[in-house]
């Protein structure tokens, strides 16, 4: 503020004295700001807003909530709206405690190669695609893969994990655990040494700091990280289909059969509403609870 | 001397589980990559563990097989465009939102956050059925465009982290200098972000060239991409020869996502 009422002040004076100059202003005019963002504003219109309008649209196809009539009674469906929900939220647990631990190591080990195991191990998931991850995993968890080889060669017997929801639980957590990472290593740097130190000075043991000190200081952190892996988790297409198998029942699954094999455009849309307005539903929620603000720091 | 004093039992306990779960996740972490790895140097039909028959074949029908090259042409036929396409459309709006008077900044810098919030299946079968309607399925552009707004959240917080690091009156200085509006944004803002850009369009080329959910929607029959020949070959049968193309297109991307964070280091000093 201070600013732009100097340099207006100068502009001014300058124009008092007859200076041969041009009055400013600091900001960008309206109009060119307005131009500058005209494009992606129309994207966003035609491919984020009218999509999710079309969906809702699409959704009461036949004039009537038949639609979601089905999807609220149909068992299969409500199967598949039940193991994402439960599936995700396991998600969630799992990508959180992997999550913690490999952040707080992060935050506080001092060995050099520990913390580059780890962060190469953050940029693994990353370099690859969903679909060559689900490839990886086949092999892993498959009838003669490598975990059962392993349990089979200490005299363990085999375990049939593959095309189960456990399957897809391994699968996504190992997408989004770097979703996970990210956003906690941000709240474990807002942790101070001296808290830490003072602690400990005090008689406080590991498991003591941990539980009084670091865990409720992390408390909005965890969160908002919880929140963002469940509602991405939800939204998952690829992994329920190939890791779930052909008899599993995912929200996705339901929404592909109707779409490409029913071609039930109404029964698709009323899922998919569902699955958004549950996923919105939730975001929404979370920034009532923990601010706009720091629901966004932990995007990016 | 007080740790000895005071350190008990449970703190033992919940130091070894603690050191249990850091090691399950760097195993976690880093073993599905060294195995595709391993697996793409062997010519194995079957799925076993350990592989027994050990060879270049799969790199080799990469190479030649029309229906890998064609994944491979189509892939960067999209993914290019779609991620120069997506800086093109998120700098100038992120410049704006930054540098103008605006009244609902908080709300309209929300809104560019939206795509990554919206569940991925549903955002597809929304587009899919617009699409549809108007005839773009298995349009290059249609993919294109989508391809490049869903990557533009992200693009946008790095476009927007670089710009609030600028010296915020540097364009200023320019105008007091005598340098017009356009010109200081160009000479001045805009050849500054040049490093947040290059990261952004990385990023933005990966996103694309990774994703399978919006591609499988989108692309109708004629067109496959990497990662849809890669979706179709798991989603109907189970074959290897995935793994030597998982191999090569990990360590691509590896190369890319170090090369952008190494730029992002560099550049965007904390």
């Amino acid at each position: 503020m201070t600013e732009s009422t100097l340099n207006a002040s100068i502009a001014g004076k300058r124009q008092a004295q007859g200076a041969r100059t041009r009055a400013w202003r600091p900001e960008l005019p309206g109009w060119l700001a307005a131009l500058m963002s005209a494009p992606i504003g129309l994207c966003f219109l035609a491919l984020v807003f009218y999509p999710m309008v079309k969906l809702v649209i699409e959704s009461f196809g036949t004039g009537n909530l038949d639609a979601y009539w089905s999807a609220m009674t149909d068992p299969v469906k409500l199967r598949a709206l039940g193991t994402t929900l439960w599936v995700s939220a396991a998600v969630m647990v799992v990508s959180l405690i992997l999550a913690f631990v490999i952040a707080w190591s992060l935050r506080t080990s001092k060995s050099v190669l520990l913390r580059s195991a780890l962060w190469v191990g953050l940029l693994m998931p990353m370099a690859m695609s969903a679909v060559v991850q689900n490839y990886v995993w086949i092999v892993i968890l498959g009838r003669n893969g490598v975990l059962n080889s392993l349990l089979n060669s200490v005299g363990l017997p085999s375990i049939g994990l593959l095309y189960t929801p456990g399957a897809v639980i391994v699968a996504m957590v190992y997408t989004l655990l770097p979703f996970a990472v990210f956003p906690l290593v941000v709240t474990f740097s807002t942790i101070p040494n001296r808290v830490l130190q003072a602690a400990e000075s005090l008689g406080a043991g590991w498991l003591t700091t941990m539980r009084t000190v670091v865990l409720p200081l992390s408390v909005p952190g965890l969160f908002i990280t919880g929140v963002l892996v469940f509602v991405l988790s939800l939204g998952f297409y690829v992994t329920p289909i190939i890791m779930g198998g052909p008899r599993a029942t995912f929200l996705a699954k339901v929404i592909q059969d109707d779409l490409m094999m029913r071609f039930d455009r109404p029964g698709a849309s009323a899922t998919s509403v569902i699955m958004m307005v549950v996923a919105l539903g939730i975001v929404a929620l979370a920034i009532r609870v923990v601010g706009r603000e720091r629901f966004e720091r932990a995007l990016g | 001397m007080t740790e000895q004093l005071t350190k008990n039992r449970w703190d033992t306990v919940g130091q070894a589980t603690f050191r249990v779960i850091q090691i399950l996740a760097i195993i976690f972490c880093i073993a599905p990559a060294l195995i595709v790895l391993l697996y793409s140097f062997y010519e194995d039909v079957f799925i076993n563990f350990p592989p027994v028959r050990p060879g270049l074949g799969l790199y080799e029908n990469l190479f030649t097989q029309k229906r890998w090259l064609d994944a491979i042409w189509v892939s960067f036929l999209i993914c290019i465009p779609a991620a120069l396409l997506t800086v093109l459309l998120v700098v100038p709006a992120a410049i704006a939102l930054e540098r103008a008077k605006i009244r609902n900044r908080d709300a309209l810098e929300f809104t560019a956050l939206i795509p990554m919030l919206i569940p991925t299946t549903a955002y597809a079968v929304g587009v899919y059925i617009i699409y549809l309607e108007a005839g773009l399925v298995g349009n290059y552009w249609g993919i294109i465009f989508t391809e490049s707004i869903v990557a533009a959240p992200a693009s946008f917080l790095i476009v927007r982290a670089a710009l609030r690091r600028l010296p915020h009156n540097l364009d200023q200085v320019a105008m007091s200098l005598g340098a017009s509006r356009l010109k200081a944004l160009l000479d001045v803002t805009v050849r500054l972000l040049i490093p947040a850009m290059a990261v952004s369009t990385l990023f933005a080329f990966i996103h694309a060239f990774n994703d399978a959910t919006f591609i499988v929607f989108l692309a109708g029959p004629g067109t496959a991409t990497v990662a849809k020949t890669i979706f179709d070959a798991l989603a109907y049968a189970i074959e290897p020869k995935v793994a030597a193309l998982s191999g090569v297109f990990m360590l691509f991307v590896m190369l890319l996502v170090v090369v952008g964070q190494i730029v992002r280091r560099k550049t965007q000093p904390r």
